[in-house]
């Protein structure tokens, strides 16, 4: 449903004046009664009516600034309508491919004669196109011009591996025996045969065509109206043949878009043509058992095949070629995996093209002006999709992309609690959240890592900017994944010496790129559902532990030598692994304050959850101790998912008091900060280490690497193998680092190396003033700000 | 607006053009909510607006009978001519 502002508007307009009516009535009436001697009170009572109204138009007035503040954000509303359009798709683009065949009739716009496909011919005359069609039903064997004209417009030349001509051919006899059923004669069609064969009902570019499908009363063509018995055979035979694939592409290539779009009408009793409130034959089969059997073969099929705009839009029951009536499709979605590039365009059919950085465009007519609620079978459909796109792991992140900014605006908007219903309804919500949890998770980062490092990005941007939206915490929920499955990604960048990109670039090259603050807003925003917040704890001890690991592992009998040296050459990855776990809990502070300000803006209903939230975050964080991870780790529970905290709420908490979690925040988040401005202050001093080796020479390390070499690191970047050539020669003419900024990302990376290298590390001795410092932490922000909630 | 002190019938007359002027703005809110609020918020809301035009309405109507009983019966101390007229509002 689109939102309407202007409603809002009149309303608040309306309790606005309504309001200072009352108020200026009620000093009338003070007079008056004053003449005549009436009680005073009633003026008073009238003017706390106006107090009343002016709340009103004041609460009105502030989800209306949220409404139009999200909208200004760039969040705009249009793309959340868009993402909940009505699911029976009309478009031009799914004409866009066969301008021909909507426009003219003859056979000079069919691009599809060239290719030698027989059904090219259904643009010709009806009489050509039967005799046509006849010598195809005879014996001609699947040679890959079998799909009638609607399919193989679509299909191209895909060859089917598998059982052979004869099972093709007997594939496309059980299709046609459903087409015939409804229409034994062809009901107008001389020649005797199935009108409807090969799936060509749906042209309505012939005379005849016009007339079988324009005439009340006359039989579309097909098999709408199947008897019963057909129906059964052909779901018998799908069922004991259903693996054959060349049965499969048979059966569906004769069956044709518009065919299956009957078939699955009348499995679920749905009603065709114009008068949809007639009553549907019995199917006279077990619709879950053929919903089951028809989506398996069909997804097989779909694999198999190119179903293209021209396939989708002959995919309907009222034999036109630009509507999808994709709802139809909704059993077939939860029933087996279709092939990917078909759920993506179903996905643009539903969701329109997206936000992308070049796709965004106005939402096709009719999809945003006086969008109602949503028929109930439509949500389905849209829910039922979302999770098959988000069980591709190949195609969630990539299709989750486009659609981010969406969601993010629809749940904020939907939030927002406004008077109107908007955005998106809870079912699709959850939906989408699903996809979004998908597309941040492991398996579709193997499947696609490019497109998932894309998702992550663009996420992380899109929560940042959106700067600490209202959302709901199955959506919190889901930007988890994302955080763990790109936790090296995350900490790498939080606790780099150096900002900026480095080379050589992976395939996370987009997550890579993601800034420190869009990384912490979409931490923060997680964390401030409470669901999962000990496994993100985990993640970033673990990132901890991982990088002394590391770090120990490449310098292992620094100490063997004799003299002692400044500093330990792992001091820095100790620096790393604490600012790790400090950004964690910084972020989990900022949580918890935006959770608090929450508590005290928000009415009693919602504060039972924010309390069990904050109830929880302070769990979390007495388990984290900055200076040991492997504590840490070990305290963390892998965490708590949204049910666990609805349930919660539900059950063990009544009216809890937040003063206690609060505090505990506030005390931890004190004792636990650690600026990032080590880092700065540990760069400097390297390079003052570098620039004063004259007087002070650095002193050779003798290390065991972590192959098992032994090898000595000097400090010198040329000699220690960190500068191989001109692009990753970081220093200039006069042997200095160049600023980091200006360099190339192959030689920030060489400096980065540089930087952490062991020589350069064990010779800093401001190292340990500088993780002394750290340690004391930084106290720039109050340590009660966060029991001022709303300051 | 303007009211004459001690003219009882104009005190009447202003407190039902006050009647008159906050019931249709009240209208007008009703109006407008009907089309603005959705499910359960329309009833919430229908049934405050009812509430509190209801209980303006009952203010008023007392208001108006009390001042239109004064103006009926005997003058009262209050109702002294001679007092200048006085804006208020």
């Amino acid at each position: 449903m689109a939102f309407d502002p202007a409603r809002l508007h009149t309303l608040a307009a309306a309790v606005r004046s309504a309001g200072e009516a009352l108020h200026t009535g009620a000093r009338i009436v003070a007079h008056a009664l004053a003449q005549v001697g009436g009680p005073a009170g009633w003026a008073a009572r009238l003017a706390r009516l106006g107090d009343e109204l002016d709340a009103d138009a004041a609460m009105l007035r502030r989800r209306l600034a949220l409404a139009e503040g999200a909208d200004d954000a760039g969040r705009s509303l249009l793309p959340s309508a868009a993402i909940i359009a009505p699911a029976v798709q009309h478009s031009r683009s799914l004409l866009d491919n066969h301008p021909g065949l909507a426009t003219q009739p003859g056979p000079a716009a069919q691009p599809v004669i060239a290719t030698g496909s027989l059904h090219g011919a259904v643009i010709r005359p009806d009489s050509d196109a039967d005799a046509d069609a006849d010598a195809d039903d005879g014996a001609r064997p699947s040679d890959g011009a079998g799909p009638g004209a609607d399919t193989a417009a679509g299909f191209g030349a895909v060859p089917v591996a598998g059982g052979g001509p004869a099972a093709r051919a007997a594939g496309r006899t059980a299709a046609r025996s459903l087409l015939s059923g409804g229409s034994p004669a062809g009901a107008d069609d001389a020649a005797g045969r199935p009108a409807g064969s090969a799936g060509r009902p749906a042209r309505a570019n012939g005379a005849g065509a016009g007339r079988r499908l324009g005439s009340p009363g006359g039989h579309a063509p097909g098999g709408g109206d199947a008897p019963a018995a057909s129906l059964r055979e052909a779901v018998s035979a799908l069922r004991t043949r259903g693996r054959d694939p060349d049965f499969v592409a048979g059966f569906y290539d004769a069956l044709g878009p518009a065919g299956l779009a009957r078939l699955l009408a009348g499995v679920a009793g749905r009603s065709r043509g114009p008068m949809v409130n007639r009553p549907a034959p019995p199917s006279g089969v077990n619709r879950r058992d053929a919903e089951e059997i028809l989506g398996r073969t069909f997804a097989a099929y779909s694999r198999g095949r190119t179903l293209d705009d021209s396939w989708l839009g002959r995919f309907n029951t009222r034999g036109r070629h630009d509507r999808a009536e994709t709802v139809l499709l909704t059993p077939l979605l939860t029933a087996g995996r279709i092939d990917g590039a078909l759920l993506d365009r179903l996905g643009r059919l539903a969701f329109g093209p997206g936000s992308g950085p070049a796709v965004r465009r106005a939402p096709a007519d009719g999809q945003v002006a006086g969008v109602l609620r949503n028929a109930t079978a439509d949500r389905g459909y849209r829910v039922a999709l979302l999770a098959a796109i988000a069980g591709e792991p190949g195609l969630a992140a990539r299709f989750a992309t486009r659609y981010v900014k969406a969601v993010l605006a629809g749940a904020a908007v939907a939030d927002l609690d406004l008077p109107v219903a908007v955005g998106l309804d809870d079912a699709t919500a959850r939906a989408w959240s699903g996809l979004l949890a998908a597309a941040g998770g492991p398996a579709a980062r193997r499947a696609d890592p490019r497109g998932s490092a894309d998702f992550v990005a663009r996420l992380a941007g899109a929560v940042h900017a959106a700067d600490g939206p209202a959302l709901p915490p199955h959506l919190r929920a889901a930007f988890v994944p994302a955080l763990h499955t790109y936790l090296e990604e995350m900490y790498d960048a939080v606790t780099a010496v150096v900002p900026g990109p480095v080379s050589p670039a992976t395939t996370a090259s987009a997550a890579r790129q993601v800034p420190v603050a869009a990384w912490r807003a979409l931490l923060r925003e997680s964390l401030r559902g409470g669901a999962l917040a000990g496994m993100l704890g985990r993640d970033a001890a673990a990132y901890a532990i991982g990088v002394d690991e590391r770090v120990a592992g490449r310098t292992r009998g620094w100490n063997a030598g004799a003299g002692g040296y400044p500093s330990s050459p792992r001091a820095l990855g100790y620096l790393r692994g604490a600012r790790a776990q400090a950004f964690f809990t910084d972020a989990l502070g900022d949580a918890a304050d935006a959770v608090l300000r929450e508590h005290a803006d928000a009415g009693s209903a919602h504060r039972r959850r924010q309390a069990v939230i904050l109830d929880l975050l302070g769990t979390v964080v007495t388990s984290i101790d900055p200076t040991d991870p492997v504590a840490t780790f070990t305290h963390l529970g892998v965490g708590i998912t949204v049910d666990m905290v609805e349930a919660l709420v539900r059950q063990r908490y009544r009216d809890v008091s937040t003063t206690r979690p609060a505090w505990i925040l506030a005390r931890l988040r004190e004792a636990s900060r650690l600026g990032s401005g080590w880092a700065a202050a540990y760069e400097a001093s390297a390079r003052q280490l570098w620039a004063r080796r004259g007087e002070d020479p650095l002193r050779p390390i003798t290390v065991t690497d972590s192959d098992g070499r032994r090898r000595v690191y000097t400090g010198d970047p040329r000699v220690d193998g960190y500068i191989t050539g001109p692009t990753t020669d970081f220093l200039d003419a006069t042997g200095d680092p160049r600023p980091s900024a200006a360099m190339t990302p192959a030689q920030r990376g060489a400096y980065l190396a540089w930087l952490e290298s062991p020589a350069l590390v064990a010779n800093n001795d401001r190292l340990p003033v500088l993780a002394g410092a750290a340690a004391l932490g930084e106290t720039r922000v109050p340590p009660d700000e966060a029991l001022r909630p709303s300051g | 607006m303007t009211i004459f002190d001690g003219a009882r019938t104009t005190a009447a007359g202003a407190v039902a053009r006050t009647r008159r002027d906050i019931m249709t703005a009240l209208d007008r809110v009703a109006a407008a909510g009907a089309g603005a609020w959705d499910g359960r918020a329309a009833q919430q809301w229908a049934g405050r607006v009812r509430h509190l035009t209801a209980e303006a309405t009952a203010l008023l109507d007392r208001c108006l009978l009390v001042c239109e009983q004064a103006s009926s019966g005997p003058a009262g101390p209050s109702t002294a001519p001679g007092a200048p007229p006085r804006a208020i509002g």
